[in-house]
């Protein structure tokens, strides 16, 4: 996750406000636009907050400080280890394909650094991994107030940290009659009453190609998990962030995307990053969870799960 | 020479001051004090060895995950309760499918038709008229794709309609 670069939003709409932050664009929309500014004060607060605890790219950051000492206990933030928990939960109950410790792997991969530097200098060099699926090995007590992470372990959130970023944003958000749809590049939310129509979200492959089909949300989440932007090539190799747990590289999927509905945004996330590392077990996993999903293959097909309304089917 | 107490002075010369069982008495007293410091310093040390081991023992254990009050992945499956899973009561809230007929009502994009057009003749007019409602009435929607028609961008708040849509892709 990057810092926040921008701290000014861009207002778009008179209910609608935008901001950076986690490395992505971050959209707020309301019902009610007198109730705008404070909806986009308490996201962006909360938004730092996040930031500030599990940013991978910023040396003072919570993450960075419990990097220092491996295999101590060390104290730990009612934040950090409310996210670790529920990570470890998402790694147990995905089997390892959800896997909170594919940061080595992830970096010895290229992604050692904001993507934005990715695109302008280059990935950085190969090298051998740690291993992942290490997850196990995490110890944690949330009452006492700490964790130790073990030497040859280290900690990466993503695929979980935005989804969690907007869930808890949305969670804290001070009570009142406006709904509100928190969207963190393509992981959303809403909460609150919905427009008369509901929220429409736009599916879409990346975030500047045409839309594919469009769904009305009135509770809940949805997630989109895929290659998007985060792609890069080293040697002539293609390389991505998306890293099977299993092999410790860049994961290979029959998936161009994959979009979940959940009632929570963290669970959205990584129910769609798991679906694409599954490949063609992914449909039945997300059936079995009783998951909406659309999976939107290499080749153009569109296979849809659950509840996922009904769409034109393209040739 | 002034008759000098007992500890107080030179035990050389006191000897030769006291009588001998007295100086052999004060010399055994003398020793068992000696004898209890050095007691007690054994036994705090016995006791600081044994209080530092356990305490590094503990310690250890607390790294590891071994220690009973230290919470693992792997005991979460144990100690959590089953409606405590990543995935409970997650399953999907209820989902629409945007009809022609809703978007022209809110007047958002649908450049779908405009990228892939639909395959059935009646879904086809539906979504063009979804577009042509959007070109008409569309003053700003950050979502749109490239295709789209740009908004305005210095429309009046007043005339800006409420924006109710979004976009979830792939992360940018």
């Amino acid at each position: 996750m990057d810092t926040i670069a921008q701290t000014r939003p861009s207002r778009s709409a008179p209910n609608s406000a935008r901001f950076r932050a986690l490395g992505t664009e971050v959209e707020v929309l309301v019902t009610d636009p007198a109730r705008l500014h404070e909806t986009l004060a308490h996201v962006r607060e909360r938004f730092d907050a996040i930031d500030r605890t599990f940013s991978r790219f910023r040396l003072d950051s919570e993450l960075a400080r419990l990097e220092w000492q491996p295999g101590v206990r060390q104290p730990a933030s009612p934040l950090f280890l409310e996210l670790l928990e529920l990570a470890l939960r998402a790694a147990r109950d995905t089997d390892g394909w959800f896997d909170p410790t594919v940061r080595d792997a992830l970096e010895a991969a290229g992604y050692d650094r904001g993507i934005e530097q990715i695109e302008a200098a280059g990935p950085g060099p190969a090298r051998p991994a740690l291993p992942a699926r290490q997850w196990q090995r995490i110890a944690y007590d949330r009452a006492r107030q700490w964790v130790c992470v073990p030497p040859g372990v280290r900690l990466d959130f993503g695929g979980i940290g935005k989804g969690f970023a907007v869930d808890d944003a949305l969670r804290t958000l001070p009570p009142g009659r406006s709904g509100v749809l928190l969207n963190a590049g393509g992981d959303l939310a809403v909460r609150g009453p919905a427009p008369a129509g509901g929220w429409r979200v736009a599916v879409a492959a990346e975030a500047r190609t045409p839309v594919e089909t469009t769904v009305v949300l009135r509770v809940g989440a949805l997630a989109t998990s895929g290659l998007g932007r985060r792609r890069w090539t080293r040697d002539g190799a293609a390389l991505h962030h998306l890293i099977d747990p299993r092999t410790g590289v860049p994961g290979d999927s029959p998936w161009r995307t994959v979009t979940v509905a959940a009632r929570d945004c963290a669970a959205a996330e990584v129910a769609a990053k798991t679906a694409w590392l599954m490949g063609s077990a992914g449909p039945g996993w997300l059936g079995r969870l009783g998951l909406a999903g659309r999976l939107v293959a290499l080749d153009g097909g569109v296979e849809t799960v659950a509840s996922w309304p009904g769409e034109i089917v393209r040739e | 020479m002034a008759k000098r107490k007992p500890g107080t002075g030179d035990e050389r010369a006191l000897s030769y001051v006291l009588p001998r069982w007295e100086f052999r008495r004060h010399r055994r007293r003398l020793d068992s004090r000696v004898r209890a410091v050095r007691r007690w310093l054994l036994a705090g040390g016995v006791i600081g060895t044994v209080a530092f081991s356990g305490l590094a023992g503990y310690e250890t254990k607390v790294a590891s995950g071994a220690d009973s009050g230290a919470r693992t992945a792997a005991s979460a499956s144990v100690t959590q309760a089953a409606g405590s899973g990543f995935f409970a009561d997650q399953a999907s809230p209820s989902l629409g499918a945007a009809s022609p007929t809703t978007a022209t009502a809110t007047a958002t994009v649908t450049p779908t038709a405009t990228a892939t057009p639909a395959t059935t003749p009646q879904a086809t007019t539906a979504s063009a008229t979804a577009t042509a409602t959007t070109i008409a009435t569309t003053t700003t929607v950050p979502t749109v794709a490239p295709t789209s028609v740009a908004a305005p961008p210095t429309a009046p708040s007043s005339d800006v309609p409420p924006q109710t849509q979004s976009r979830t892709h792939s992360s940018n």
